[in-house]
């Protein structure tokens, strides 16, 4: 079988990344082994997903799906004794900001609704599992071997292989990629569920809208989140170093149930029943690097490179418009453009790493520095740090605001290497602090979750 | 115009809401007691810059350099 472009991967990444390269002619076939719709985490989008929501032209549909509305964040500090709001805002055409929603989004349903739309655009859907991606002779990648779900294997042949496989790093795996750090400050799982009867807000104001993203902070790399999926049912999730989890011996389950009564009383008032009308699941060591992720014949996308920090939901939106940019990379590249360059993306992966960076930066001055990052945003940099929330982070400039916050972190990007001997000291995946990604647990650890 | 006057009245009239006859102590905890939580503090920052004419950097925006009155006056002082 042969098209233009695989994609390895049917969820936002994927789908985005075929309804844009649909409409630029270009074929593609999504290799996805789950059978949609199915649970997935990551429910809040940033204020530019709109945007890209319209670019997209599914604009109508997401409408008809009826996600909750989110006009915000709100973050209630140790012991709910401060709070503080950062409203999503657009720009307009002359730069000004105004106010503007993004939505919520139950991954089940949003996810099933961004596939159809690409296959109804002209993707062909195989269901399977990639196993392993086709070489050609100069290590070039020229397209992917397939497991069908209903038996055999398939070869497909393609210009261009895009990994939008997720936090199971399909090429990173495989070595295809540079190194994959993890994230090397405080190992963290993520343990997670939903709920119903939450108390939300009622207000008339932005800042007390019900459908707002709540993030309950208790102490540094200890925090929760609550975000309402429809009427009835909220997702609510703590992260938490592992050896905290650890130490507990509890069940997932308990431990969740016992966290949102204790972790901050705001959290415990709002969420009184914590029966869980979902599995509760896990994630663990899921914040890792891939440097140098693209390459002849391949492009990876969002966490199949990279994921950061959940704390101020950037990973949904930063797959789709990684997946946009991709797709015109892509469209440049079969028109011709960087045919005999060593790496025809290498222009794509540096607009994407940039714009990661400048996420990266701000969730670690929030974390090593929270006083001043309060005062960035509520009083010295309010417009850029609404900026940086929004998702407006990919257009390469360096603002007086991510400048403050480098300058804090003791933070140089350079400017011109993207190699891994050009991440920053002091990141979290800096190779003296970061370790290379194992598939392994810590001990006790994995054994845990198998048993819970 | 003294400093600790200055900025204990602050405290006290704008951050603790109380009595104007209200005394604090110089050396007694205003950060790690709670009794100035962290987005007053940020608008004691900006009363500090504005009434004393001083920048307090992005750096010593932490707890510490605010935790009692007398710590507070040797930062301004520093800088005047």
């Amino acid at each position: 079988m042969k098209t233009q472009v695989a994609i390895v991967g049917g969820g936002p990444g994927g789908s985005t990344a075929a309804i844009t390269l649909a409409k630029h002619g270009i074929s593609t076939i999504i290799i996805e082994k789950e059978k949609f719709p199915r649970y997935h985490i990551g429910e809040s989008m940033t204020g530019e997903a709109g945007g890209i929501m319209r670019q997209l032209g599914m604009e109508e549909e997401m409408l008809a799906a009826n996600h909750p509305i989110k006009h915000g964040v709100k973050v209630y500090g140790t012991d709910a004794k401060t709070k503080w709001f950062v409203p999503v805002k657009a720009r307009d055409e002359r730069g000004k900001l105004f106010d503007q929603t993004t939505w919520q989004v139950r991954r089940s349903v949003f996810d099933k609704m961004m596939l159809e739309g690409a296959l109804k655009r002209g993707a062909t859907l195989i269901e399977g599992q990639a196993t392993r991606p086709i070489l050609d002779d100069d290590g070039g990648v020229k397209g992917v071997e397939v497991n069908l779900n209903s038996g055999g294997k398939l070869e497909i042949e393609s210009e261009v292989l895009l990994d939008c496989s997720g936090q199971a790093t399909f090429l990173a795996n495989l070595g295809l990629t540079g190194p994959k750090y993890r994230g090397h400050y405080d190992r963290q799982i993520a343990i997670f569920s939903q709920v119903a009867g939450a108390v939300r807000d009622t207000g008339g104001t932005r800042d007390t809208a019900p459908d707002n993203t709540l993030i309950f902070y208790q102490k540094k790399y200890h925090w929760a989140w609550f975000i309402p999926l429809d009427d009835e049912v909220v997702s609510v999730g703590v992260v938490i170093p592992s050896a905290y989890f650890l130490d507990k011996k509890e069940t997932r389950e308990q431990f969740l149930r016992r966290e949102l009564h204790e972790l901050n009383p705001e959290l415990k008032h709002r969420v009184p029943d914590t029966r869980f009308v979902e599995e509760t699941r896990s994630i663990v060591n899921y914040s890792f690097q891939v440097r140098r992720f693209t390459g002849r014949g391949y492009i990876c996308i969002g966490d199949a490179h990279r994921f950061i920090d959940p704390i101020f939901s950037f990973g949904l939106y930063a797959t789709m418009k990684e997946a946009m940019f991709a797709a015109d990379s892509i469209k440049a590249y079969l028109d011709g453009f960087g045919r005999d360059l060593p790496n025809p993306f290498a222009r794509h992966q540096e607009t994407c790493e940039r714009g990661l960076d400048v996420f990266e930066d701000m969730i670690d001055t929030f974390w090593e520095h929270p006083l001043a990052f309060a005062l960035f945003l509520h009083q010295r940099y309010t417009e850029q740090v609404i900026d940086i929330f929004a998702g407006r982070v990919f257009h390469g400039e360096v603002s007086q605001a991510l400048l403050a916050m480098r300058k804090l972190l003791a933070r140089e990007r350079l400017e011109e290497r993207w190699d891994e001997d050009s991440i920053p000291v002091g990141s979290r995946y800096h190779p003296e602090r970061a370790s290379l990604w194992e598939n392994e647990l810590p001990a006790g650890l994995e054994e845990l979750l198998r048993l819970n | 115009m003294d400093i600790i006057d200055t900025v204990e009245k602050y405290i006290v009239e704008e951050i603790m809401v109380g009595d104007t006859k209200t005394k604090l102590d110089p050396d007694a905890s205003l950060i790690s007691s709670g009794v100035v939580d962290s987005l007053a503090l940020l608008r004691l920052i900006s009363f500090i810059e504005e009434k004393f004419g001083v920048v307090i950097e992005d750096e010593e925006v932490v707890p510490d350099n605010f935790e009692t009155l007398n710590v507070i006056k040797g930062m301004i002082e520093s800088k005047l």
